[in-house]
């Protein structure tokens, strides 16, 4: 059996075609969905981020609102202008001052800003913060650094200052962000102290933590290019020379597409005044991507999509297809068994009709065959029942002449024996149309024959005639005995050499078997094959020669009938018919 | 037949596989917190000269022994914590927030009351008899443990002997203390020596606090019932820091910075309040050997005062929702809750004067300090630990005190004590009405 699955097989080609199909069909529909959603994305996400940036910007600047409002409060409060005075206080005043100062600033601070620190120095190193933490940096550093410096250089507005570490003790390690400003007597504008609002910057990164993701990153960009706050702690304090950041910024939109390293970015900008700065919003469109389609799992739905439909592609073809390669084995094995076997009449309805076409095709063969085996019988019968017809006239014009002779001579008794012979001759075969004759009527045509044959070429050669009892009776192609007796007559003994034919008639378990012996020349291989062959052009009785002996009997009886002539040079030739033995029926 | 049964079956089969797949893609979360692998706590706590420095020393006895675990400690100031916690326990939200975090005792009722749910049970890492008595009450809630206690807060006059000599005092003069005789001292240093007595905070009445809770009573009665009008220890308490201020031998300070700057710059003569500050005042290495330590002075005019007070102290509690509460726990019991060693190295490096009994045992502890020329102050604290009284704290002690430091600031400037503690019960009362 050959189970195994071809490459050129049906099988296999409608799995590919499938597998390729599903494949594709996934492939272009998920780039197609994919192409079509990103661009939708890619807008809506950066018009929702838009809003979430707007509110940084607005909370961004609510935050140095309040701030500002804090530094107000301090630059307008008694208690902070005479605390930084120089000089002794009575007790009661100054422990009132000191109150006056704590509770002032308690309510300029709003109560959900809880993570900034007020630090306020004096220009004689008095000092105040607002925490239950030591100053940790000198006051003359303080006072002398660049957040200080560029207070007092701007001193009408909050300057925004970050820096490595803070001035106290919880922020010392930490990068804070810093407001600094001056404060100024209003008629001399002389500054007398400085206010210092502190915020950790991982604090100060709540501003913008709900817009940051792995996708999305945020700077806070002074003037100068340097990052104040980001999400990505590496950049802060260094100089940000992205490109995009500043084409951006000329692009003067708030939302601006653009493209870097074959990254697709929004960038959302807004410029901060009060902070001096410029707020960035980078957003890597792939990346936000990414989390919007888990590429893994979409491969998996459709690998384990397109695996079912194959293996069902697999079952139903080849339940389709078994009847068809039975019938493929079949119809190849038909040449072998004659064309007899049927197809089952099984699997889907096209394999069905299929079958039942094949099966009537083949009945339709084997019948034209058949009847055209019949038709070539019968014209081979009618070819040689022709030839049996015809009585050689030269035979005939010989046969009465030598009759002439004899009465002539006026031998009567053996003239009127040859025509009598001659005339039962002549009925058996002329008158007599039917095909079989009996063993006996055979044997006497012959003995008629040889009695014409003897009348007219002397009695040198003698004919003998041994018919086994039982066999009388069987029944025998007319004159199918005769040609070899002919033949014996004409070429087994020339140079008028005597001799003797003998014809043998027994059975052979179910076949009769008939031999003419001559004791004649014989033949060499050459004459027998000739004798076989082609008709000689010796004067013949009938149309019938030996050669067709073999033809007729096997056209009759079968293949496996026949006769065959076994000859020897100077001893003789016997010939040996062999055909089923049956009993005539009249 | 048989064929569309398998075809069905086998496509009902893929469906059923699709809409699992596609489910589990949507509900697939991500979940950030009690990750195994992530061994790292977060420690939260205020004054980087205490706190800080016993975080940090118990992070490296911890990390001895657990390698693997990150510890990371914060440095905050006590505002922010309190900020912080409550602005993130009440949203629920624990991104950022630490696992282990030092509180306050006066705080430590409100946040187990108002958060029970919120801190881990920590019954399994160590048992209340472990701790000093008067500690324990504060950190439990429900009989359950909450906290660990840390320092003990106990009160003592720290005070620079050279300068009471030098006003013409010793130190006998300030063993059985009452502030009477402090003022009496104070004027004197102020004439001979030019320095103030101590440092006075107007927005800070912790002062009252200590003279109150030496005479056995509360801004709370034993109820938990505010009790400001007729609390006579608190009438008494406010009279004392009256006479104190008015004594004119007090410096102003508006801040922690120039309360530590004070002392350290040598402005003041003495330091009356917990044992916690000890370590701010050793930061002065000059000074080494000026110091001594006597007992907390008591209230004259009031018969229930004793030598004997506390303020502040605080205990460590776990968050048990911020994700780590098993390694936090862990980290407790193997240093905090127990670790001898810890205390004793404490004690030589902060002065830590710990809550934990055994901690006695360390020798350290009966070592006579350099600082505080040879006296052995941890055998005084542990003394006067053991004296002082123990009083309820209530849940509101601070939402009381912000009202109590205004009319405190009142009664200094001149007004009727009766009728403005009278006032105060009312607001007092509205304050902390649940």
């Amino acid at each position: 059996m050959r189970r195994g699955l071809h490459l050129n097989s049906m099988v296999v080609r409608i799995l590919c075609t499938v597998a390729l199909g599903v494949l594709s069909a996934a492939a272009i529909i998920s780039a197609i969905v994919i192409h079509i959603s990103t661009d939708i994305f890619v807008d809506t996400y950066g018009k929702s981020q838009e809003q979430v940036f707007r509110q940084i910007e607005n909370d961004l600047n609510d935050f140095h609102e309040n701030l500002m409002k804090i530094v107000n409060a301090v630059d307008s409060s008694w208690a902070f202008h005479l605390y930084l005075e120089d000089g002794e206080q009575e007790p009661a005043l100054s422990f009132q001052t000191v109150y006056q100062m704590d509770s002032d600033l308690e309510k300029a601070i709003p109560s959900n800003i809880n993570d900034i620190s007020v630090m306020v120095i004096g220009m004689n190193q008095k000092s105040y913060i607002n925490r239950a933490e030591t100053i940790t940096t000198p006051k003359g550093e303080i006072l002398a650094g660049e957040a200080a410096v560029k207070a007092l250089d701007n001193p009408d507005s909050i300057q925004y200052y970050m820096a490595e570490n803070g001035y106290t003790s919880t922020t010392k390690e930490s990068r804070v962000l810093m407001a600094v400003k001056a404060l100024c007597f209003l008629e001399s504008k002389e500054p007398y102290g400085l206010v210092f609002i502190t915020i950790k910057e991982e604090d100060f990164e709540k501003f913008y933590k709900f817009f940051t993701s792995d996708a999305a990153e945020f700077y806070l960009i002074d003037s100068s290019g340097e990052v104040i706050s980001s999400n990505d702690k590496e950049v802060i304090g260094r100089r940000e020379e992205k490109d995009y950041l500043a084409e951006a910024a000329e692009a003067g939109v708030l939302r601006y597409q653009t493209k870097e390293d074959g990254r697709l970015l929004t960038v959302l900008n807004t410029d901060m005044p009060y902070f001096a700065c410029r707020a960035y919003g980078v957003i890597d469109n792939g990346k936000a991507l990414d989390k919007l389609y888990n590429a893994p799992q979409i491969l998996l739905i459709c690998a384990v999509i397109g695996a079912a439909v194959m293996v069902i592609t697999l079952l139903v073809v080849r339940q389709t297809t078994r009847p068809l390669s039975v019938m493929v084995r079949k119809m190849s094995g038909a040449i072998d068994k004659d064309l007899k076997e049927h197809m089952d009449i099984t699997g889907s309805e096209e394999v069905q009709e299929l079958a039942r076409t094949y099966n009537r095709m083949l009945d339709d063969l084997n019948s034209y065959i058949t009847k055209l085996m019949e038709i070539q019988k019968e014209k081979r019968k009618a070819e040689i029942s022709a030839l049996q017809m015809q009585i050689n006239p030269h035979y005939i014009y010989n046969t009465l002449a030598s009759i002439k002779w004899l009465i002539y001579e006026g031998d009567t008794e053996k003239s009127t024996r040859t025509i009598d012979a001659f005339i039962m001759l002549l009925r058996n075969t002329i008158s007599n149309s039917d095909e079989f004759i009996t063993v006996g009527q055979e044997i006497e045509n012959l003995k008629n024959y040889v009695l014409i044959n003897n009348t007219r070429y002397g009695d040198r050669i003698k004919a003998e005639y041994f018919v086994a009892p039982g066999c009388q009776n069987c029944m025998i192609l007319k004159l199918i005995l005769q040609p070899f007796v002919e033949n014996a007559f004409f070429h087994g003994f020339p140079s008028e050499m005597p001799g003797h034919i003998q014809v043998f008639a027994e059975r052979d378990g179910s076949n009769l078997r008939i031999q003419i012996v001559d004791d004649g020349v014989g033949m060499d291989q050459g004459r027998l094959n000739d004798l076989k062959g082609k008709r000689t052009k010796t004067e013949h009785f009938t149309g019938i020669g030996v050669n067709n002996v073999d033809d007729r009997l096997k056209l009759v009886y079968g293949a496996e009938y026949g006769i065959s002539i076994d000859s020897t040079i100077n001893e003789g030739t016997t010939v040996t018919i062999i055909f089923p033995a049956e009993e005539f029926k009249a | 037949m048989k064929v569309k049964k398998v075809l069905a079956v086998m496509m009902a089969g893929t469906m059923a596989m699709g809409i699992a797949v596609c489910s589990d893609a949507g509900l697939g979360t991500v979940k950030a917190a009690d990750d195994a692998s992530d061994k790292t706590l977060t420690i939260w706590a205020w004054d980087e000269a205490f706190n800080i420095v016993a975080a940090n020393e118990a992070k490296e006895i911890y990390q001895k022994e657990n390698p693997d675990a990150e510890v990371n400690v914060v440095t905050m100031a006590q505002d922010d914590i309190v900020a912080k916690l409550n602005t993130s326990l009440s949203s629920q939200s624990y991104d950022g927030l630490p696992d282990i975090v030092l509180i306050e005792d006066y705080k430590a009722q409100g946040y187990l009351t108002a958060y029970t749910d919120e801190f881990a049970e920590l019954d399994d890492v160590a048992k209340p008899d472990d701790f000093a008595a008067y500690k324990t009450g504060v950190n439990q809630a429900d009989g359950k443990m909450y906290g660990i206690p840390f320092d003990s807060g106990v009160a003592a006059t720290f005070y620079r002997t050279d300068y009471i000599e030098e006003a013409g005092y010793t130190q006998e003069d300030m063993q059985d203390l009452t502030w009477e005789k402090y003022i009496e001292i104070g004027k004197a240093v102020k004439e001979k020596c030019g320095v103030d007595m101590c440092t006075l905070d107007p927005s800070d009445i912790g002062q009252i606090r200590m003279m109150m809770q030496s005479a056995g009573s509360w801004y709370t009665d034993a109820e938990g019932k505010v009790s400001i009008e007729d609390n006579q220890a608190l009438k008494d308490a406010v009279t004392e820091y009256k006479n104190l201020v008015d004594a004119g031998i007090t410096k102003q300070v508006a801040d922690w910075d120039q309360f530590v700057g004070a002392f350290n710059n040598g402005e003041v003569a003495s330091v009356v309040t917990g044992c916690w500050i000890a370590p701010s005042i050793q930061k002065a290495e000059d000074q080494s050997g000026k110091w001594a330590v006597a007992p907390f002075p008591k209230m004259e005019i009031n018969d229930a005062s004793i030598n004997a007070s506390s303020i502040g102290g605080a205990g460590w509690y776990v968050l048990k929702n911020v994700g780590h509460e098993e390694l936090a726990k862990d980290f407790l019991a193997k240093t905090f809750a127990g670790n001898v060693d810890l205390m004793n190295q404490l004690v030589k490096d902060i002065t830590l004067v710990s809550t934990l009994n055994t901690a006695s045992e360390a020798p350290n502890y009966s070592e006579g300090s350099e600082f505080f020329g040879g006296q052995k102050i941890f055998d005084d604290f542990s003394n006067w630990t053991k004296e002082v009284p123990s009083v309820n704290y209530g849940m509101h002690t601070y939402a009381i005190e912000d009202i109590m430091t205004e009319a405190v600031q009142a009664i200094v400037g001149g007004a009727d004590m009766d009728s403005v503690l009278g006032d105060y019960q009312i607001q007092a009362e509205a304050a902390v009405a649940q």
